[in-house]
């Protein structure tokens, strides 16, 4: 009897033991993204008979050109969230006249088990990466419509706010852009595929080819940072694994490889009120995480004088 | 990861000498036995940059245990004494942490069909895919459970087992306690009237919980982990059945990269056999199913469950380890058939002294699986919104996967031709996916053909020579292998061996290397003492399915093994 009574202990152990897990990370709180601005300057207005967007070309932005702003960060940079903080502000303060890409490339991108799981590096980011490695001192890093700026030191990339604030301020709502430009980027239902329209409109004579960028971003992508600003005690070695990454860089658009897009004005030039409509049906790479925070960036570039001369963006929708 | 381990040591070590003191002699302790056994095994080290073998500072290795059991009446007890000076190399450095020490030992109790065990002890259920603690020593494999268990039968025909515990991790505990309990129902046993029927049924049943704390991490980790399993043997003449079939609840842990898919396993076997004839066919599929007592752990360390080789077990050197298979707990689905044939002797075919004719084949697969979510983004211990249930992928259980693990054809013909001449031809067909099995980089499976003559001569009444004749051919990794051995016995007591593998087909001629051996070992009743001395290549070694590298050497070796 003593025997099956210890056997029964036993065997209750065992039964009682089993921990059932349904959700082991409860879904993060809706990622801070701010589409109702973002969108204010297109409207997609529906879609044509192949599925493009349709852009409402009365609400196209014809007034200003916008800011190009290409930051380098990484998930191991002690001090780029407290700067990058900074550069939101900034394009918070000036209604979204800003467009703001950030690619994770460098020696603090690198993925570095267990502490830096999360790779967030891409080929084009790498290959602009290389292009201006030479001109980074130091990260954050930014690029100010690739501009050469002779009244900021002769800076082509800035570290850091004190450096960018001052030329990004200078280009804030410059009037009379000489191209004005829309898009849009309709979500398939299995979020698989988008299809993006970019419609450009020349306010002037372009006698010089042109280029047109068109960047996949993701917007709040959730994964690991080192932030200085973190208690250690809360977050052991200062590194937030739920950090809110901001328009995260994911890819290229443009079939043709390029750092500065493909060709959309032809050396001849083009007269002024023309439009110019590029599109293409495309595959969702596989590192966005949630398509649904997908954001178009699109660029023009004057090949002239390598600067952007035009910026639009576009939050990915599905249309209901 | 582990606890520190406590050290009974001392104490066990004077119980036993005083046993050993008054063993023969009157008293209260007149009538124990004790027995036990003794292996020394050491390696020089010589530096050997053309097979990689390195410049090892300490310039030997040697590994040596005793076990000793006590026994009186219904009590036993036992310990090991383990060494490591240093450990030889290939097996785990964390042997070396603790040069000398007891980490087995126990006290026993068996009487009227109860069984209790205190401190370690080994322990299976069913076929292991659920529990299985044991030791392999020559992978350096010790997963022995420290704690409490009991078995009883209440009546003829029941068996009940349960214990709790946590396992040895070389010289320390793991972290996680295993609370488990099997029983078992003999049904011939049970009930009288089928005592002596020709069908034989018998049922078991398993239930095994590990507990652990959760470490630091941003996921629900669950801290009990369960798993059950089911399994029956039927057995009618000479056909037999068993089956079994686990299943383990959520077990997020670094192998699985921690995903909450549920594990489950299956494995059938059904054999057939009469006098001269015997046929096997075995089915397993596992998936999701490594399951240990340290969720962090690697390596084949702290495995609560083993899984059961699915491919046959060679003892000729180029099949044993070139490309042996390793199973893969992750995700495996495969068959496995064995069939022996005898000729009669006397016959046309059979010859004077009969033929004995063994085929085998096994084939093994992935699972059939459909990612959700890949490794880096489960890593990063992010909320998956494809994924919320982090489930990771999901898998067919019955449905052969599209990517080959391993084939393996072979057939096998003994044949005794005169009373000094036997000869045994093996023919093995192998292809091999070493980049999931062993961890290479190849980019591709290596097909191999191994041809194999092994003959005994018989010389003179005490004197014997054994050959082995090996050949490898494969157009992939090293290329082609040869082999060679020659063993010369002088019974009872006396074998010298010389052997040679040949690397003649790397397709780099600098690594066309010979690894020559010569080996003299004598044996007198249950002692054995050999020495050898040659190279030895950096290769797998695996027993069950289970595998551990081997390192390049060049050296002497020396084994003393005893028992009393």
């Amino acid at each position: 009897m003593k025997q099956l009574i210890i056997l029964s202990i036993l065997f209750t152990l065992v039964l009682s033991s089993c921990d059932y897990v349904n959700i082991p990370l409860e879904a993060p709180i809706p990622a801070p993204i701010d589409t109702s601005t973002i969108d204010t300057s297109v409207t997609n207005i529906g879609v044509d008979a192949n599925g493009y967007p349709l852009i409402d070309t009365a609400a196209v932005n014809i007034s200003t050109q916008k800011v190009f702003v290409e930051e380098f960060t990484g998930h191991s940079c002690t001090g780029c969230p407290a700067q990058s903080d900074k550069l939101l502000n900034l394009q918070a303060d000036n209604g979204h006249e800003i467009i703001v890409a950030t690619y994770h490339e460098g020696i603090f991108a690198k993925v570095e088990l267990p502490d830096y799981p999360t790779e967030m590096r891409t080929t084009f980011g790498g290959d602009l990466h290389s292009f201006v490695e030479q001109d980074i001192d130091a990260y954050p890093s930014a690029m100010v419509n690739r501009t050469v700026f002779a009244n900021f030191g002769n800076k082509y990339v800035f570290q850091a706010h004190n450096q960018w604030e001052g030329p990004i301020v200078e280009r804030v709502n410059q009037a009379n852009p000489t191209i004005s430009m829309g898009v849009g980027a309709i979500l398939n239902n299995d979020q698989t595929f988008m299809k993006i329209r970019v419609s450009l409109k020349t306010e002037v004579n372009l006698s010089d080819e042109h280029l047109l960028l068109v960047l996949c971003i993701e917007d709040s992508v959730i994964a690991e940072q080192k932030d200085g600003r973190l208690d250690d005690s809360v977050y052991p070695h200062k590194i937030n694994t739920e950090y809110v990454h901001r328009h995260v860089v994911r890819s290229l658009v443009n079939t043709t490889p390029g750092l500065y897009g493909e060709t959309v004005v032809p050396a001849s030039g083009i007269s002024a009120d023309e439009w110019i409509n590029w599109e293409l049906n495309y595959g969702i790479p596989d590192n966005v995480v949630n398509a649904e925070h997908v954001i178009i960036v699109a660029a023009v570039f004057n090949v002239t004088t390598s600067e952007v001369v035009q910026v639009e963006e576009v939050h990915a929708k599905h249309i209901d | 990861m582990t606890r520190k381990h406590t050290k009974p040591s001392l104490f066990l070590l004077a119980t036993f000498l005083l046993f050993s003191s008054l063993y023969g002699q009157d008293g209260p302790l007149e009538g124990i036995e004790i027995h036990g056994n003794f292996e020394v095994y050491a390696q020089t080290y010589n530096e050997d940059s053309l097979i990689g073998a390195p410049n090892v500072p300490q310039k030997s290795g040697v590994n040596s245990f005793a076990n000793f059991i006590a026994t009186k009446g219904a009590f036993s007890a036992g310990a090991r004494i383990e060494s490591y000076m240093p450990p030889v190399q290939g097996f785990s450095a964390n042997y070396g942490i603790q040069p000398v020490g007891v980490p087995y030992r126990y006290a026993r109790f068996e009487k009227d069909k109860l069984d209790i065990t205190v401190g370690n002890f080994y322990e299976q259920f069913g076929s292991g895919m659920i529990l299985r603690s044991y030791e392999e020593r020559a992978l350096g494999l010790d997963n022995a459970l420290d704690g409490l268990r009991v078995k009883y039968s209440p009546i003829p025909g029941i068996y009940l087992k349960g214990l709790v515990g946590n396992q040895r991790f070389y010289w320390q505990k793991s972290t996680g306690y295993i609370r488990a309990f099997d029983g078992e129902v003999s049904f011939n046993e049970l009930i009288e009237k089928f005592n002596t029927s020709q069908l034989r049924i018998s049922i078991g049943g398993s239930f095994v919980s590990k507990y652990e704390k959760k470490g630091i991490t941003n996921l629900e980790i669950p801290e009990n982990v369960g798993s059950w399993a089911g399994r029956t043997q039927l057995n009618y003449g000479g056909f037999s059945v068993l089956a079994e079939y686990v299943y383990k609840i959520n077990d997020p842990n670094a192998d699985n990269h921690y995903i909450y898919k549920p594990g489950q396993g299956i494995l059938i076997s059904t054999t057939y056999s009469r006098k001269g004839f015997g046929v096997n066919l075995t089915a397993k599929s596992i998936d999701n199913m490594h399951f240990r007592s340290n969720r962090d752990a690697q390596l084949n360390d702290l495995f609560i469950s083993y899984l059961p080789a699915l491919s046959r077990q060679h003892t000729y050197n180029l099949a044993t380890t070139l490309y042996p298979y390793a199973t893969q707990p992750a995700g495996e689905i495969g068959i496995q058939g064995d069939i022996i044939y005898k000729i009669k002797k006397g016959s046309k075919l059979g010859g004077k002294y009969g033929t004995t004719i063994q085929g085998n084949f096994a084939m093994i697969n992935s699972l059939d699986t459909h990612q959700i979510s890949n490794s880096t983004a489960l890593d990063a211990e992010v909320y998956l919104p494809n994924d919320p249930n982090r489930t990771g992928y999901t898998a067919n259980l019955w449905t052969f996967g599209k990517k080959v693990y391993y084939r393996d054809y072979n057939i096998e013909i003994d044949r005794k031709f005169s009373k000094s001449f036997k000869l045994k031809t093996t023919y093995i067909y192998m292809v091999s996916n070493t980049d999931v099995t062993l961890g290479t980089a190849l980019g591709e499976n290596v097909y191999s053909h191994i041809g194999v003559l092994d003959g005994l001569f018989k010389l003179a009444s005490k004197h014997s020579l054994r050959t082995e004749l090996q050949h490898m051919w494969t157009e992939q990794d090293k290329g082609n292998w040869a082999f060679v051995m020659l063993e010369y016995g002088y019974s009872p007591h006396w074998f010298v061996t010389v052997l040679n593998q040949y690397n003649y087909g790397n397709p780099n001629k600098i690594l066309r290397l010979n690894y020559p051996t010569a080996q003299v070992a004598y044996v007198n009743k249950a002692n054995r003492i050999s020495l050898a001395y040659g190279r030895q290549r950096a290769g797998i070694f695996c027993v069950g399915g289970v595998c551990r590298p081997v390192p390049a050497a060049n050296g002497f070796t020396i084994s003393i093994t005893s028992s009393f």
